[in-house]
């Protein structure tokens, strides 16, 4: 069946190309939603009918979860088109069959439309499988919570809105565009006010580049040392480093100095003495930083050898605190970084990027706001599949406690359809 | 700023020793168990004990790199072995986990893969150590269960019985696929958080749907009553399914997509 099921995928995506699932928007995915909740409803009327049992039944289940595996492997063997590219190929005729039949899009695809399909009517039936007496309590969240996140991801990303939004710092911005390239501007119902973006780094590396070729030695497996790392620690290959003063925040302060200095242009810095490993008594001590847009880098060239240098900073955080106003007159103010998003009505604000060549003193800040109403469905659904997976994992010492209580054995699969634990 | 006080310098001496005592546990196993758990927990507490002054000296959970994730993989196999051990009564359960767990701790010595305190910011979150952890301790069990499927397939030829070793198979893909959905299910929810979708296909995810998918097709066909050839050797194709997803799928042409790569 399954077999089948994806062989008329493959043959509707030949004929018609990949579905626009945007035609799949409210309210046709709520029928589609009732539509598979179905199989739910008649299997818990007509328990004894075997078209049902089958449908929600272990068999088939693997069969289809087997094809999926089948498709993932595809999808993480061959590099995949994002999304909405399928389609636009598709629609140009670009890419001949394979793009029609979805390869190189595979979720976007007819056959894994009609293969997720199959096994959330699967997963609808078993669900109702569970709620019979005495009810399983761990198959019944693992098999709704899977559901309810299917629907929410599947059905729900037709009503799924999102755009990429630049603001620049002191402004408000409502127009937004898809993230993708050349991606036209357009007015969104939601607009941002960047009042401030901040950037915290982490102490940057020193590192040896060769003075003739510029690449960092060792060449191929550049060693790095931290301006935090513990006295007496090794150094780089080939010398003993002592950080002598480490200043996050610095200025150029003349003849190859820095200075603390708290300011939009202050980089850090870190003075450093480096001596020959292995004696010989040739030591070097001088400032270094990184720079960056507005303050220039140093660097300590040890004697005719290499050059010692810091890398450019990683980021430790970066913040952008923001205005939002929705047309319905909601107005929020708070900060947006990574892993703290924004709320503001319908709409979800989160940090996504700045401009990386300038860093701490980035003009800019990119958010990706997203309206999507099926979210919280999609999060009640991982919620419960959440506690199924626990009582799936904890099920394992239930039935060993059994055992060994002299129980009847438990650990072994029941016949088909007549299990009553596991999964 | 705080001087470090245990760096990976410290685990060429400690992850030998730790190796050489989980060795001995699964050497002692079948004649001495009281000593072999003994070796075990000593190996186990000095690894421990590592990872905590490591933790402390980084300013940040050692979760970050391969080599970091490799430590509490020793740490976590020796320990599933003794629990799965204790539990279902097969001594070799151990000595498999100890066994392991003193190659990845070799292979740690030569190349710990660790120098830097940094976390990104995307990493900052409550959700990084319990999904990591969790991941780490289903590979672990996992592990357990793509050998014993292995070895009932083996009496299976041979015509020997094998419902205990059937019944062990099923129990450790149970426990393990359970937490593998738990690290899972806490990703999607932290990837919501910062990239504001619940998953997005990135290769790596791809290839943790495939491990996750493969155990699960395992456990449906148990329910369905199958327990043949080709039923028992899902569980190690699986494995090897999770070693892409941990390892693998860094080499492979779809790496460049992702943001999981490290």
């Amino acid at each position: 069946m399954c077999a089948a099921v994806t062989a008329g995928g493959f043959v509707a995506g030949a004929a018609f190309g990949p579905p626009d699932f945007r035609a799949f928007a409210a309210p046709l995915n709520l029928a589609l939603l009732a539509l598979l909740a179905l199989p739910c409803l008649l299997r818990a009327l007509f328990p004894a009918n075997p078209a049902l049992r089958f449908l929600g039944g272990p068999s088939f289940a693997a069969a289809v979860i087997t094809f999926f595996v089948a498709f993932a492997l595809w999808m993480g063997l061959v590099p995949q088109l994002p999304p909405g590219a399928l389609a636009r190929e598709a629609a140009e005729g670009a890419g001949g069959l394979p793009a029609r039949l979805g390869l190189f899009g595979l979720t976007s695809s007819a056959p894994f439309a009609a293969l997720y399909l199959a096994l959330m009517a699967s997963l609808a039936a078993s669900t109702a499988a569970g709620l019979r007496r005495p009810v399983r309590p761990v198959f019944v969240l693992n098999h709704l919570g899977l559901f309810l996140v299917l629907a929410a991801q599947g059905l729900g990303a037709a009503d799924r809105e999102s755009h990429f939004m630049t603001v620049f710092e002191g402004r408000v911005e409502w127009r937004a565009d898809a993230g993708t390239e050349g991606a036209e501007r357009e007015d969104l119902p939601v607009a941002l006010r960047l009042d401030d973006f901040d950037l915290e780094e982490y102490p940057a590396d020193l590192l040896l580049v060769g003075r003739e070729t510029g690449k960092p030695l060792p060449e191929g497996r550049p060693a790095f040392y931290s301006p935090g790392a513990a006295a007496g620690s090794p150094g780089l290959p080939g010398w003993d480093l002592e950080i002598l003063e480490y200043l996050p925040r610095a200025a150029p302060a003349g003849g190859g100095s820095f200075a603390r200095a708290v300011m939009k242009a202050s980089a850090q810095a870190v003075l450093v003495r480096a001596r020959r490993a292995g004696g010989g008594g040739e030591s070097f001590t001088g400032w270094l930083s990184p720079g960056n847009a507005m303050t220039p880098p140093a660097f300590l060239a040890l004697g005719e050898g290499p050059l010692l240098v810091m890398a450019a900073p990683l980021p430790r955080r970066f913040v952008s605190r923001v205005k939002a106003f929705t047309r319905e007159g909601v107005e929020v103010e708070g900060a947006v970084e990574v892993n703290s998003p924004l709320t503001a009505g319908p709409w979800h604000v989160y940090q996504h990027g700045y401009d990386d060549g300038l860093g701490r003193l980035s003009p800019w800040s990119r958010f990706l706001l997203v309206k999507d109403r099926w979210r919280p469905l999609g999060r009640a659904g991982f919620v419960l599949w959440l506690l199924g997976s626990a009582g799936l994992a904890l099920s394992v010492r239930r039935t060993a406690s059994v055992r060994e209580a002299g129980g009847a054995a438990p650990a072994g699969p029941s016949p088909a359809g007549s299990g009553r634990e596991g999964a | 700023m705080s001087a470090p006080h245990v760096t990976w310098g410290h685990y060429q001496a400690m992850g030998p020793l730790a190796a050489l005592l989980w060795l001995a546990a699964g050497a002692l196993v079948y004649r001495r168990p009281r000593a072999a758990t003994a070796l075990l927990a000593a190996g186990a507490v000095l690894t421990l004990a590592f990872i905590a002054g490591l933790w402390l000296s980084l300013e940040r959970p050692p979760f970050r790199t391969m080599g970091e994730t490799r430590l509490w993989y020793s740490f976590f196999l020796p320990l599933c072995g003794l629990m799965a051990w204790r539990s279902f009564g097969h001594p070799w359960l151990l000595s498999f986990g100890s066994v392991v767990a003193a190659v990845f701790a070799a292979v740690n010595v030569a190349r710990p893969e660790i120098h830097s305190r940094t976390l990104m910011p995307a990493l900052q979150s409550p959700y990084f150590i319990p999904h990591v952890t969790l991941y780490i301790l289903s590979y672990a069990l996992l592990a357990s269960c793509a050998v014993a499927a292995v070895l009932t397939l083996a009496r299976l030829r041979r015509g020997l019985p094998e419902e205990g070793l059937l019944r062990l198979t099923d129990r450790l893909c149970r426990a393990g696929t359970g937490l593998l959905m738990i690290g899972l299910i806490l990703g999607a929810l932290w990837a919501e958080e910062a990239w504001g979708a619940f998953w997005s296909w990135d290769p790596k995810e791809t290839w943790a749907f495939v491990t996750c998918a493969a155990f699960l097709a395992y456990i449906h066909l148990r329910r369905a009553g199958r327990r043949g050839a080709g039923t028992l050797l899902v569980p190690p194709v699986a494995f090897v399914f999770l070693m892409i997803t941990w390892i693998g799928v860094n080499y492979l042409p779809t790496a460049a997509q992702s943001v999981h790569t490290y």
